[in-house]
């Protein structure tokens, strides 16, 4: 009878470990962290996950742009030569307490927001949020029409004016349609992290924290119980994805 | 009226013959339009079914793959265009889509068809930044050290269990 005990928990440690790492953690101490889970490709994701950032603006350095320099890298977002309708998925953002001259530093871009002002305007259902949270743009029914940029409070979005050329392989951008942080789908499907977290960390400044955030073992939901975090413009109730500390 | 008759005749079984000569010259410049264009690197098509199927619907294909990959994440190879780009233009070339030459471009200028795909998506395999592959590298490795890593902690956790 033990031994059939043993043999279950061991089967189960198995799936565990193939699909879900950080399930592991009711044996106490095991795991602490969160470790990198890879989803079989043929899996189509689901809601059991929530995917999310914290941003710490303490740590994150004025004048430094790692994380836009890695992401616009990573995905092939390339400027047109007129910085006013350059596409943008990520950008600094500087603020000043007038009062106290206080500056706050933080990267901003699409905030995965739960109930996406976005995707309600959308009239083809080109914006769309997945089930595990990423809020994307189908740009194979996007239409151009660009309601979602109006709608978005964050400005997270940008316009493709400019015919585009030499494309990366795994992000198809292209002239008419409407794009915006899409959280490096294509790393975090084959569980990787996103390019402007890595930058950050490796820049070792680690202001940003990506996780599940419905894991509460996850270091971003551990940071986040401890020390909690904000959402800007949280009197719209969209239920962001992206949190923020020291704002 | 027997004259017309035989007139009409005559002349229906020309059309017909006009219209069985010109679907050969077309059956032969869809062979012809493959020549010159390289080769695939597989030995076998990542879309199910036989060659003729392929020809006639890989589209259908790849649009069900394309809203698999785009909404619900699934990143198999099977009907994926980055495959079909992968295996059939080759590495490092100068080759783009809208030359005779492009895999892509060869039949469908043969065959009149327009497509947009490759507004959007790249025509050539390859396309990938350092950033990427250098974070592809680095995450097999922790993949494989995890997947080294986890048996030692197998007791603690069956222990637990129990």
């Amino acid at each position: 009878m033990k031994e059939i005990t043993v043999n279950i928990s061991r089967r189960h440690f198995f799936e565990k470990s193939a699909t879900a790492v950080a399930g592991l953690s009711i044996a106490p101490g095991v795991f602490l962290t969160q470790v990198a889970q890879a989803k079989p490709a043929e899996q189509a994701v689901t809601a059991d996950k929530r995917w999310g950032m914290l941003i710490d603006t303490g740590k994150c350095a004025s004048g430094c742009t790692s994380c836009v320099d890695a992401c616009h890298e990573e995905n092939g977002v390339t400027s047109h030569g007129r910085p006013e309708t350059d596409a943008q998925w990520i950008r600094k953002v500087k603020l000043r307490d007038k009062a106290t001259n206080h500056v706050i530093s933080l990267p901003m871009m699409c905030q995965h927001c739960e109930t996406a002002p976005c995707v309600d305007v959308c009239p083809t259902g080109a914006s769309f949020k997945r089930v595990d949270g990423i809020v994307l743009v189908d740009k194979h029914i996007c239409i151009g029409c660009r309601y979602c940029m109006m709608a978005c409070p964050y400005k997270a979005r940008s316009f493709i004016h400019e015919t585009i050329t030499d494309q990366v392989e795994y992000a198809p951008r292209g002239k008419g349609t409407v794009e915006s942080c899409t959280m490096c789908v294509q790393r975090v499907d084959v569980g990787g992290t996103p390019a402007c977290v890595e930058a950050c960390n490796k820049a070792e400044h680690g202001a940003m924290i990506f996780g599940d955030l419905k894991d509460p073992n996850s270091a971003i939901s551990q940071e986040l119980e401890k020390h909690g975090g904000k959402q800007i413009r949280a009197d719209l109730k969209l239920n962001t994805g992206v949190r923020y500390q020291g704002i | 009226m027997l004259q017309l008759q035989q007139l009409m005749h005559k002349t229906l079984i020309g059309v017909i013959g006009v219209i069985a000569l010109s679907f050969g010259s077309v059956a032969m410049a869809e062979l012809d339009a493959l020549d010159g264009v390289a080769k695939p690197k597989g030995d076998k098509c990542s879309i199910p079914g036989e060659e003729s199927e392929i020809r006639a619907h890989h589209f259908q294909y790849i649009l069900h793959q394309r809203d698999k990959t785009m909404h619900q994440g699934v990143r198999t190879k099977d009907s994926s265009l980055k495959e079909c780009i992968n295996c059939h233009v080759p590495e490092n070339t100068s080759v783009r889509f809208g030359d005779d030459k492009h895999f892509c471009s060869a039949c469908h200028k043969q065959a009149g068809v327009t497509i947009d795909c490759f507004q959007c998506h790249a025509d050539r395999p390859g396309q990938i930044p350092g950033i990427h592959k250098q974070a592809m590298a680095e995450l097999e490795t922790k993949l494989n050290a995890e997947v080294t890593a986890t048996p030692g902690t197998e007791p603690s956790v069956t222990g637990a269990a129990q």
